[in-house]
């Protein structure tokens, strides 16, 4: 499926400093989405995290028929997505800012067919959590695990019958343990689609599902 | 914000309360503009859309026009009831104004079409 990378000229503006910028994350799952994803249009697509947008605005590209909601807890990101929609001329997208689908839970449960996250996942303390600015876009606690963990634990319940999730992983969150701990504690599915190293960091984009 | 987005919200996750849904509507700027009708599509979504909620909100949005009171059987081929229910999800905007939880009154403030959904601690 092919995906073109989205316009985000917008974000070197003064008023989306506090967005977290795309970078090689953000350009692997693009890559593992257009790799991996087929033709066939879910109905209901969420993103947890959206930062600039890029993400939602290429899965909207991708799935015009399909409703994306896309949700931030930075009010700036929220505005970037909303403008990178703009932009990219993306008429399906809606933007919520809101912690974890909080309020939007009871209403989606059980619907989403797509869901991607790319996380906050280097490996932070605890007291490090909580930021609704630009530091949401990277601490992740314990493991860099804690949103990435929150999603899994809640992914039967977040997903359609057939629904699908894509994650972004590095090797501080030990992705081969934790992709065991998806399998037995969860009973869930779950295969790495694409990895790539990137500076420091060897990123990789796993896929989840029943 | 859409009121197909408004159909998705809710403030259950405040303590105490037991559905906070569907949210009241506050509205004080209002944005009414085209969107491309696609009949399959919306057929698609009408099973998933609270059709009272919808048509609580357009009324609170000063739309309510003729919005049918319920969803007619063989919705799938009624292509006025679609274009209705296309107008009412896709194409009356809340720009700027509350959304207020029927049960405890919290508002959550939308600004530039963005609904503020963040609960504060004490809240959950």
């Amino acid at each position: 499926m092919k995906i073109s990378t989205p316009n985000t000229p917008h974000l070197a503006q003064p008023e989306f400093q506090d967005v977290y910028e795309p970078a090689e994350d953000s350009y692997l799952l693009l890559d593992a989405l257009e790799q991996d994803l087929d033709t066939q249009s879910p109905l209901l697509v969420v993103e947890i995290g959206s930062g600039s947008g890029i993400i939602s605005s290429a899965l909207s590209s991708c799935y015009p028929e399909a409703i994306v909601l896309a949700t931030d807890v930075n009010t700036s990101a929220c505005q970037a997505t909303l403008n990178t929609a703009s932009l990219n001329q993306n008429k399906n997208i809606q933007v919520v800012r809101t912690d974890f689908l909080q309020c939007l839970w009871d209403r989606v449960k059980g619907k989403v067919d797509l869901l991607v996250c790319n996380p906050p996942y280097v490996a932070t303390d605890e007291v490090e959590l909580g930021s609704k600015g630009i530091e949401a876009s990277w601490a992740g606690g314990h493991l860099g695990l804690d949103l990435t963990r929150r999603i899994v634990e809640n992914l039967n319940e977040i997903l359609s019958p057939n629904g699908i999730s894509y994650l972004v992983l590095e090797q501080c969150n030990k992705p081969d343990e934790f992709i065991e701990e998806i399998r037995t504690e969860h009973g869930l599915t779950c295969e790495k689609v694409l990895s790539r190293r990137a500076g420091r960091e060897f990123l990789t984009v796993i896929k989840i599902k029943r | 914000m859409k009121l197909l987005t408004h159909n998705m919200l809710s403030s259950k996750a405040i303590k105490n309360v037991r559905e906070g849904f569907p949210l009241l509507i506050e509205a004080r700027d209002v944005k009414v503009s085209e969107a491309e009708f696609n009949q399959e599509f919306i057929a698609k979504i009408i099973p998933k859309v609270d059709w009272d909620a919808l048509r609580r909100a357009a009324e609170q949005l000063g739309h309510l026009e003729s919005l049918p009171l319920a969803v007619p059987q063989g919705f799938e081929n009624d292509t006025d009831f679609l274009k209705q229910a296309h107008h009412a999800l896709y194409e009356i905007e809340l720009i700027n104004g509350n959304l207020v939880c029927p049960e405890t009154g919290r508002k959550f403030p939308v600004s530039d079409g963005i609904p503020n959904m963040l609960l504060n601690e004490d809240e959950i």
